[in-house]
């Protein structure tokens, strides 16, 4: 935890994903009871169905605004690793799961899955890049 | 007759100077050719045979599926060799970018139709679709983005 008291630019970004990650579970929780309490349709139940998508920009926007401000370019480097090994392994699952619906008839994967999924790839892959750059 | 210019390739006489590419970005667009031919290969091998009776079980099933995904990786590790190969910091931040751009747009696309699916008759996601929409986002927002900054 020490280049969180240190960079200034990593601490920006927790200053920034922290509250937009906590606006993104309460968008989804918002959107959930809104749609169970009131039965939206037609605008409304789409409105509904965008707004956890707000802070997914947010979240992309931050990443893009921490690598601009970030002066350590082996931080940015290694957080743009991370993004591509979390990317990588995100579309390898889905397209793994796609194949499998098709040949083997498994449960269909929920795509709002995909945003929080890709973040525990990026954070396994982010703490096995920092153990092997120690 | 008027020579040609030895030095310059075909596209670099017809692209205007915001699309011509770094030796490092021809040597990504050459194998990332390879890596989305072989997903396309593989893609669509399967879905023949999908189409025409064949359904492995177990672990079979399991390792046709595995097949376009190898394809996949293989595009993003081509995308990690060229930032690795590219000199011009600039051409990097803006590969970076159109990554991120990418990211944003697949991760959008899949949170509202996973909401939309589950509250409306919209059609199921097939989840094999999500890298095509990735590379479509990417490469995108990419050449608008060399574009923007041309």
């Amino acid at each position: 935890m020490g280049c969180l008291q240190t960079n200034p630019a990593v601490r920006r970004y927790f200053y920034r994903f922290v509250p937009t990650m906590t606006a993104y579970a309460v968008a989804l929780l918002i959107a959930e009871w809104a749609i169970h309490r009131f039965h939206p349709r037609g605008a409304l139940l789409y409105g509904l169905a965008v707004l956890p998508a707000v802070p997914i920009i947010g979240i992309i926007v931050i990443v893009g605004l921490y690598l601009a401000e970030e002066k350590d370019e082996f931080q940015r480097n290694l957080l743009i690793q991370t993004m591509l090994w979390g990317l990588g392994a995100i579309l390898s699952l889905t397209s793994v799961w796609g194949w499998l619906q098709l040949y083997a008839h498994v449960h269909p994967f929920q795509p709002f899955m995909t945003f929080p999924l890709f973040w525990c790839f990026q954070a396994v892959a982010t703490a096995v890049l920092r153990w092997r750059y120690r | 007759m008027k020579e040609s210019e030895p030095s310059m390739s075909w596209s670099q006489r017809r692209s205007p100077q915001w699309l011509q590419k770094t030796p490092a970005a021809r040597r990504y667009a050459f194998r990332l050719s390879w890596a989305i031919f072989a997903f396309v290969v593989l893609s669509f091998g399967l879905s023949y045979l999908s189409f025409h009776g064949f359904h492995p079980k177990g672990i079979v099933a399991y390792l046709f599926a595995v097949l376009p995904a190898i394809a996949i990786i293989a595009t993003l590790v081509s995308g990690g060799m060229y930032l690795g190969e590219e000199t011009d910091e600039f051409q990097r931040h803006l590969f970076v970018q159109s990554i991120l751009w990418g990211v944003g747009g697949i991760m959008v696309l899949t949170s509202v139709w996973g909401w939309l699916q589950l509250y409306t008759h919209i059609g199921h996601f097939f989840t094999i679709w999500t890298f095509p929409f990735f590379l479509v986002f990417q490469s995108v927002s990419w050449q608008a983005l060399r574009w923007r900054n041309r």
